[in-house]
């Protein structure tokens, strides 16, 4: 049996719906109409301990529906779940131990006091024993880099400063899995940097398992071995990030550099002028052409001052699949 | 200390951090004090009743305030706040009941309240009612303890089952105004029941309200007899099981319209 096990999970809403006039509202005083909304539909995957799952999808996907499902805020409308044996909306005090949440778009602190006294509420919370309480808070101290703020009232901090905290604090009980919905939004790219970094060393020195959802592709690359991509409500993909990348693989690019008068385009098999600029082309390298050989060919033909190499980005592939559709 | 105990400290804790707000506190109960004493001085003075003397209204003032404290934070508005965001929901996947929370955030914040509120006047209210003062017998302060403390959670549960409105109507804070007209009117928080027609009195014993804070004070000051004071001793512990009993469904509602509904 797998750590998580989801079968064919499902989630409707139903949305009240607000009716127009005067009458309009009387009557929906008395009785509502709804419509629904199916946010989550015919979703199943299995999670091994120690898997680090990025979880993706544009904005309205289903991602904070499947998240709270998994966590045992929401109870599934069908499907069922199991997190470490543990039906999570069933056993909420239970699974509550075992578990770490964090939403990016909340905060768990206490707004006027102190991080460290928020640690401490949670010591208690969880009935940390003693000696695991202090291990951790200082292994996470460390690791978040959270020293220099630790002692300074909440609302005096940073949102990079503050996401740190809250994931500090997620991991205090020593959870065996942690999800986190979008815990890079709004901040900077040298703080996503740091949070990645942690992340990934979680993962890897404590063998938890994390479940991940992002706008930011560099947080799956960063983080993630695997990656299950969604679309209102379904799977489209479910595999490794290599797997990802070979099977939606695009065209490389390559991009030249002139410092002098630019030469003129020959068409080449396999290569294509995608951009050119003032001083630059854009060359797109068919994706059965060997790039070391186009490299070559450019270099002879061309001679620029420099030549870079453009890794496709799952950003790209992740848009290139839905435009495609 | 357990996790509850943890709750009542920090929520302590947060309340102290503004200090100017807090000295302030301690300067409009002082104000706000003396100008009652002076008003029911007046009225009592000129008043033909003398079954209330100075000494009792000015006793009645102190516990009126310093109950008050005890039961004045306004959970409502917290979890008002908490449903509306949505990290109520943050709260059943903690290892830790939201009443009791809530309850333990409550207290902190009324103890924290009690300290700035009500011990600054006692001592001006102990100089004022010095004579013709009799303390309590061992029977009626117990009498007294046990009310005040079945008054406490009973102003609890009201504005717990307020704030749990929220679920269904989003903005409830308004609701607290009809609990604090209630507490104002039949509680007898601004004019003692001791003045009020017949009538009225009646319809206060069937109200929660009298029993938050009325009829503690009736008993420290021995204006019941032990049978009055035992009865509506167990007409507040009734109020208290029917709201607890209240309270309990509607959370199963809200619950259910949390994560069935997803809020
Ligand atoms: N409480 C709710 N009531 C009704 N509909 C909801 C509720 N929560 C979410 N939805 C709807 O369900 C769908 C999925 O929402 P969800 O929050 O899971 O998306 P998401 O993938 O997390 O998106 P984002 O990237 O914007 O965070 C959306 O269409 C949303 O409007
Ligand atoms: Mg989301």
């Amino acid at each position: 049996m797998s750590f998580i096990e989801v079968e064919d999970l499902c989630k409707t809403y139903f949305i009240a719906q607000r009716s127009v006039g005067v009458w309009g509202s009387i009557k929906s005083l008395f009785r509502r109409t709804y419509r629904e909304k199916k946010a989550v539909s015919d979703i199943s995957f299995r999670v091994e301990r120690g898997e680090a799952v990025g979880y993706i999808g544009p904005n309205g996907a289903g991602k904070s529906t499947t998240i709270k499902m998994l966590s045992g805020v929401l109870v599934p409308t069908s499907g069922t779940v199991h997190v470490g044996g543990v039906v999570p909306y069933k056993e909420r005090k239970e699974n509550a131990q075992h578990i770490g949440v964090v939403f990016g778009q909340r905060s768990q602190l206490y707004w006027d006091l102190p991080v460290s006294d928020t640690f401490e509420l949670y010591e208690k919370l969880y009935d940390i024993p003693r000696e695991v309480y202090m291990r951790n808070r200082d292994y996470y101290t460390e690791l978040f880099q959270m020293e220099d703020f630790i002692d300074q009232p909440v609302r005096q901090l940073s949102l990079g400063q503050k996401m740190k905290a809250n994931i500090a604090i997620a991991l205090l009980h020593d959870p065996e899995v942690l999800y986190l919905d979008e815990p890079t939004i709004g901040l900077d790219v040298m703080s996503k940097k740091v949070l990645r970094e942690s992340i990934r060393r979680i993962n890897q020195e404590k063998g938890m398992t994390i479940i991940l959802t992002t706008h930011d592709m560099d947080d799956i690359e960063a983080v993630c071995s695997r990656l299950i991509l969604i679309d209102q409500g379904r799977k489209l993909f479910d595999g490794t990030l290599s797997r990802f990348k070979e099977e939606h693989h695009r065209d490389n690019m390559i991009k030249l550099e002139f410092k002098r008068e630019m030469p003129e385009w020959k068409e080449q098999d396999g290569l294509s002028l995608a951009e050119a600029a003032d001083s630059c082309w854009r060359i797109r390298v068919k994706r059965e052409a060997a790039p070391r050989d186009a490299v070559i060919t450019l270099l002879n033909l061309y001679n620029p001052d420099n030549i870079y190499m453009e890794e496709p980005k799952i950003e790209e592939i992740v848009e290139s699949i839905f435009v495609g559709q | 200390m357990g996790k509850y105990g943890c709750i009542f400290g920090k929520a302590f804790k947060m309340q102290a951090v503004y200090r100017v707000s807090m000295y302030l506190g301690i300067l409009k109960s002082l104000i706000a004090f003396f100008i009652q004493v002076s008003l029911w001085y007046a009225l009592v003075g000129a008043g033909a009743d003398n079954s209330v003397s100075f000494s009792d209204m000015t006793v009645y003032l102190v516990l009126n305030s310093a109950i008050l404290t005890l039961t004045q934070a306004n959970v409502a508005a917290d979890i008002e706040a908490s449903v509306i965001d949505g990290s109520v929901s943050m709260h059943i996947i903690r290892p830790v009941s939201f009443k009791f929370y809530t309850l333990a955030t409550v207290l902190g914040q009324n103890a924290f309240r009690f300290l700035t509120g009500a011990v600054p006047v006692l001592l001006p209210g102990i100089f004022l009612a010095w004579n013709g003062f009799t303390f309590p017998s061992p029977v009626y302060l117990a009498l007294f303890l046990a009310s005040t403390l079945i008054g406490m959670l009973i102003m609890f549960e009201l504005t717990y089952v307020v704030g749990l409105l929220a679920f269904w109507i989003q903005r409830c804070w308004f609701l607290k105004w009809y609990l604090d007209a209630g507490m104002a009117f039949f509680g007898g928080t601004v004019v003692p029941l001791w003045f009020y027609p017949q009538g009225l009195q009646a319809v206060s014993r069937f109200l929660p309200f009298r029993y938050i804070l009325f009829e503690p004070v009736n008993l420290f000051l021995h204006k019941v007899s032990v049978q009055e004071g035992a009865v509506s001793l167990a007409a507040g512990g009734i109020w208290l099981v029917l709201l607890v009993w209240l309270e309990r469904s509607v959370w199963l509602l809200a619950l259910d319209k949390m994560t069935v509904n997803g809020g």
